[in-house]
């Protein structure tokens, strides 16, 4: 999957895991441990330079929510809204593979972030 | 419970969960209501006490510190009295309090509610106003639905008597179409039955002609012959005359065949209608012959003239016509027909004279 | 039918005993009584839980008290998880009233999201209730909904009104003549011991060929364990608003009328009590 990258883990307390992920959990998304989630800006929220991300289907909106702000530099201070279907924020500690299983479609994931709030 | 053995299935499902329900009730709410609600109250009162018993300690201290001859039961009356009204008068404000609040959330409830209210009213009166307007439409199309029922019956009424008129035409036109095929077929074979015996008719006319055309250049030949062989006696007086008209000889028709015929009037008497070929040259040259047919008595003379010429005149004229019914009516006779020379060949039962070729030329052209 | 009618009313209005005992490890000036509540089934711990506060706050020192956040027999309890789902994962079957402990301090951040105000409550409940329209309608439904009808559920479950709340959930709750009910059915399975919070997957109320799908078909595909094959002894409780109900229920109707306020059907899967 071209301009698919790899998450990397954020604070021990969310990723015990090993920085890497073991080979053969990238690539085949097929029975996956891994889902595609595809990252949209809304409004002034600047864009990140790789949209596609394979993340692991344990993984929380809240950490996917901090790499994002770590990826875009932001302030400490500044929030940061995830949005699914351009409706609704799920709760920060919802999985993501949950989300991807019951909102994703053509095999993966599309959230939304925003710096403010965007669909209440 | 469940009399009756539990009627549908889904009356079970459903009755079960209320059941179920009012039991967890029972237990989990309805046991403890009552318990939590009085302890919440004496927790407030002792809440309440042990503030106004705090707020009692340090008045009582400052009262001691200022006056030390205070009387001991009075005081401890009057305290308790002091206590009980303070008691009651932070209950009450505490419940003012609780009141008001109240009487905020609801005030604002009653706002929201009339809000709601007029707009249900609204919808409700917009909805009416639409469902007469589709109730109109609906009457508005069923009436052209019917409409339109109607004339498409009568259309297609009309549609299938046309049919039945078009497959009785075609049945008339297929039976014309055999009888006129038959009747061509019948016409045809009529014809050529007609054709065919006409070709009869004429091969057997023709047959016979042909033999009688034969016998007599037979018999023409056989005078030469003769003729031939015996001496020709000259009569320089026998020179050419003016004959007369021969009746007799001229056939039974009338106008058309004039004959002019020249005949020696001496021997006129003796000669009978039926004259040999020989006679007729003869006589076609000036010269009288007898027209017995006796070979011995012939005295003919060899068709040799003393004095040609060319006659001017022809002996016998025949018309030609165009085969016509009305030939063959005149006549009497059957005629062959022969369309390209137009040349009628008569069959009478007199000899057929042959014309000079020159005037039967003129005549065929 | 006014029997429906009465399961609503029911579900609203189910109450949880409970008594607040402030933890041992809490600084206090004078010794604190337990407080007693009966606890809303169907609300939030934060939001119900302001004279809780207060009571505990009058023997402590202002210092001394932070956010607080309530425990179970060493589970931290989610405020963001409804109270009757709480009850029924960790302590069916306990002696009632529900003992739990209150804390004021050691926030624990892994487990716990932070709850400062009503507002991050309202937020939670509405977010809810979007995903579980985005599961029955597409969303349609709360997208035409307008900004005060919103603002009426929230206020419903806020100041405990049944009629409020269900004038504006009964759109929610309703769906095209032409369907046989909603598109997914929002539900979440829960367990006291789970390597994952809970299980949320497409379920659709109706096969396509027309078969009505029970509670039992949808244990079957999302956990297959909790129903008892047969002959086998009963291991596993499915307990929803703290009953259970009968496995042939259509899942349907269990989602028009046992659903939370915010629109989810929240199901435990308990072991079975062992007589």
């Amino acid at each position: 999957m071209s301009e698919a990258g790899e998450s990397p883990t954020d604070n021990p307390k969310d990723e015990p895991s090993a920085v890497q992920s073991p080979p053969e959990d990238i690539g085949s998304n097929e029975e996956k441990k891994k889902i595609d989630v595809l990252l949209k800006a809304v409004g002034d929220t600047p864009i990140m330079k790789t949209k596609k991300w394979a993340v692991e289907r344990g993984r929380t909106v809240q950490s996917l929510s901090l790499f994002i702000s770590r990826f875009l530099k932001l302030e400490p201070s500044e929030q940061l809204f995830i949005y699914v279907n351009q409706s609704f924020a799920p709760s920060p500690d919802q999985e993501v593979g949950v989300l991807f299983e019951c909102f994703g479609s053509d095999g993966k994931l599309v959230l939304h972030y925003c710096k403010s709030q965007a669909w209440g | 419970m469940m009399s009756g053995a539990g009627g549908r299935t889904e009356c079970m499902w459903k009755r079960h969960i209320a059941e179920q329900l009012k039991l967890r009730d029972r237990v989990q709410r309805q046991a403890f209501e009552e318990i939590i609600h009085q302890y919440n109250r004496l927790l407030e009162k002792s809440d309440l006490q042990a503030v106004l018993s705090e707020r009692l300690q340090t008045d009582k201290f400052d009262l001691q510190n200022k006056q030390d001859l205070s009387p001991g039961s009075d005081s401890s009356r009057s305290d308790a009295l002091l206590q009980e009204i303070q008691q009651i008068r932070i209950r009450h404000q505490e419940e003012l309090t609780e009141l008001h609040k109240k009487r905020g959330e609801l005030a604002q409830n009653v706002i929201q509610l009339n809000n709601q209210m007029q707009q249900k009213d609204k919808e409700i009166q917009s909805n009416q106003v639409k469902m007469q307007e589709y109730q109109q439409r609906i009457e508005e199309l069923e009436g052209e639905c019917r409409d339109l029922r109607t004339s498409l019956q009568e259309l297609e009424r009309a549609n299938q008597t046309l049919k039945d008129e078009y497959d009785a035409l075609q049945i008339t036109f297929s039976a014309l179409e055999d009888k006129l095929r038959r009747t061509t077929e019948d016409n045809q074979e009529l014809v050529s039955r007609w054709m065919a015996e006409k070709a009869q008719e004429a091969n057997r006319l023709n047959a016979e002609n042909e033999k009688d055309c034969r016998r007599r250049q037979a018999k023409l030949q056989k005078e030469l012959a003769d003729a031939a062989k015996e001496p020709l006696p000259l009569d320089p007086d026998d020179d050419i005359e003016v004959l007369s008209e021969e009746a007799a000889e001229v056939p039974a028709e009338g106008s058309p065949s004039r004959m002019v015929s020249r005949t020696p009037s001496k021997r006129q008497s003796q000669a009978p209608p039926q004259a040999g070929l020989l006679d007729s040259i003869s006589s076609m040259f000036g010269r009288r012959r007898s027209v017995n047919t006796s070979p011995e008595s012939t005295d003919t003379h060899v068709g040799v003239c003393a004095e040609v010429r060319v006659p001017s005149t022809a002996q016998h004229v025949f018309v030609s016509r165009p085969p016509s019914v009305s030939l063959t009516q005149r006549l009497g006779v059957p005629v062959r027909l022969d369309s390209r020379k137009h040349v009628c060949v008569c069959r009478t039962p007199m000899t057929v004279k042959l014309m000079q070729s020159a005037s039967v030329r003129d005549l065929v052209s | 039918m006014a029997d429906d009618k009465d399961v609503l009313r029911d579900v609203w209005f189910g109450r949880i005993p409970t008594c607040f005992t402030l933890h041992q490890d809490e600084v206090t000036e004078r010794e604190a009584e337990p407080f007693y509540l009966l606890l809303p089934r169907v609300s939030y711990l934060t939001l119900v839980t302001d004279k809780v506060k207060k009571h505990f706050q009058k023997v402590m020192k202002p210092d001394d008290v932070e956010e607080m956040w309530f425990e179970y027999e060493g589970t931290a309890l989610k405020w963001h998880y409804p109270i009757g789902l709480l009850y029924d994962l960790h302590a069916s079957n306990t002696a009632l009233p529900w003992s739990i402990f209150v804390h004021f301090k050691n926030f624990p951040l892994q487990d716990l999201l932070h709850c400062p105000s009503n507002s991050v409550i309202e937020a939670h409940f509405m977010s809810c209730i979007k995903e579980a329209d985005a599961l029955k309608h597409k969303g349609a439904v709360v997208n035409e909904m307008q900004k005060k009808d919103h603002k009426q559920l929230w206020m419903g479950l806020q100041n405990d009104k049944f009629d409020q709340f269900w004038a504006m959930n009964r759109k929610l709750m309703e769906y095209p003549i032409e369907e046989r009910g909603f598109r997914y059915i929002p539900f979440r399975i829960y367990q006291p011991t789970s390597d994952r919070p809970f299980i949320q997957k497409l379920f659709r109320p109706v096969s396509p060929d027309g078969h009505v799908h029970t509670l039992g078909d949808l244990l079957k595909e999302m956990l297959p364990a909790a129903i008892p094959k047969d002959n086998e002894k009963k291991k596993y409780q499915v307990v929803i608003h703290g009953i259970e109900p009968m496995l042939e229920t259509p899942i349907q109707w269990l989602s028009e009328h046992l659903s939370h306020p915010d629109n989810f059907l929240h199901i435990s899967i308990i072991p079975a009590q062992c007589d």
